[in-house]
């Protein structure tokens, strides 16, 4: 009789230890998924809200120390403003480094609704070009343009 | 034994109910997020879509070096003239404006510094919309 109620105990230990066990695991995997939901819908939702408009005037780009391209956020959120979160392609080429520099109000690295960065191309161009630029989200614009 | 199965199926039942009410909640959530910038992407198509700017007419006082620029609102927006630019010749440049806000159907001054000549002048207002226009002393 007493082996019968200690094996039950055992029994129903063990079984809630196994419900336990499963309950953590459903638990972690929830939460992964919430928190996806959750990063991606923001990813999403600001990807939407992003977006910029190439302000030159196409005939007349001004000069100083390279080619200046003045970048206007028409969108509703800001956005990163630096060479490792845009990328500008120069008649389908893309440029780095040295040759590209990018300016914001108060130097912030951030461009925020309504603002104007500038973004100087120091390359060698003649003739009829176009300017591609594309944020991290892969919202993209491109302006043809004469120098 | 059968007791021990019925807490088990419980704990898992109401457990499973608990975390699919967090999911829902989470995905409900999302798609609300998604639905506003959904919603303020239609909103800023339809507000430059019915952008409707132009230049009333423009002069240059020759004293004071400065071009006065009047452009009226006949569209259906209200600007925030302070998130307006003025670009001269391609570049750039400051300007006062007479008034904070352009109602629709008012007409405001956009002024700038210049000496005498024929300039390019490109008035760019919050939304992206461009106006183009050549101005001679």
């Amino acid at each position: 009789m007493a082996s019968t109620a200690v094996s039950e105990l055992v029994f129903f230990i063990v079984t809630l230890l196994i419900t336990a066990s499963a309950v953590a695991v459903l638990s972690d995997q929830t939460f992964h998924l919430v928190d996806g939901m959750k990063t991606s819908s923001q990813k999403t939702s600001d990807m939407i809200q992003q977006n910029f408009a190439i302000i030159n005037d196409p005939t007349q780009i001004p000069y100083n120390g390279g080619y200046v391209f003045y970048i206007k956020n028409t969108g509703s959120v800001a956005f990163a403003f630096t060479n490792t979160s845009v990328s500008v392609l120069i008649d389908g080429n893309i440029v780095t480094g040295h040759y590209l520099t990018f300016e914001t109000q108060n130097n912030t690295g951030v461009l925020y609704p309504g603002q104007v960065g500038e973004i100087i191309v120091n390359e060698t161009l003649t003739g009829y070009n176009s300017i591609t630029v594309s944020l991290s989200s892969g919202v993209s614009h491109q302006l043809e343009f004469e120098v | 034994m059968g007791f021990s199965y019925t807490v088990a199926a419980v704990i898992m039942l109401s457990s499973t109910l608990i975390f699919f009410g967090i999911v829902y909640t989470s995905y409900v959530q999302s798609n609300e997020n998604i639905a506003n910038a959904n919603q303020k992407l239609v909103k800023n198509i339809y507000d430059l879509e019915n952008t409707r700017v132009s230049v009333f007419d423009y002069y240059y006082n020759s004293s004071s070096s400065y071009f006065v620029i009047n452009l009226t609102n006949n569209g259906s927006q209200v600007f925030n003239m302070s998130l307006a630019n003025v670009l001269v010749n391609g570049s750039l440049v400051k300007f006062n404006v007479s008034g904070q806000f352009l109602f629709p159907l008012q007409t405001v001054s956009i002024t700038f510094k210049e000496p005498a000549g024929t300039y390019t002048v490109e008035i760019v207002m919050p939304d992206g919309y461009e106006i183009f226009k050549k101005v001679v002393s």
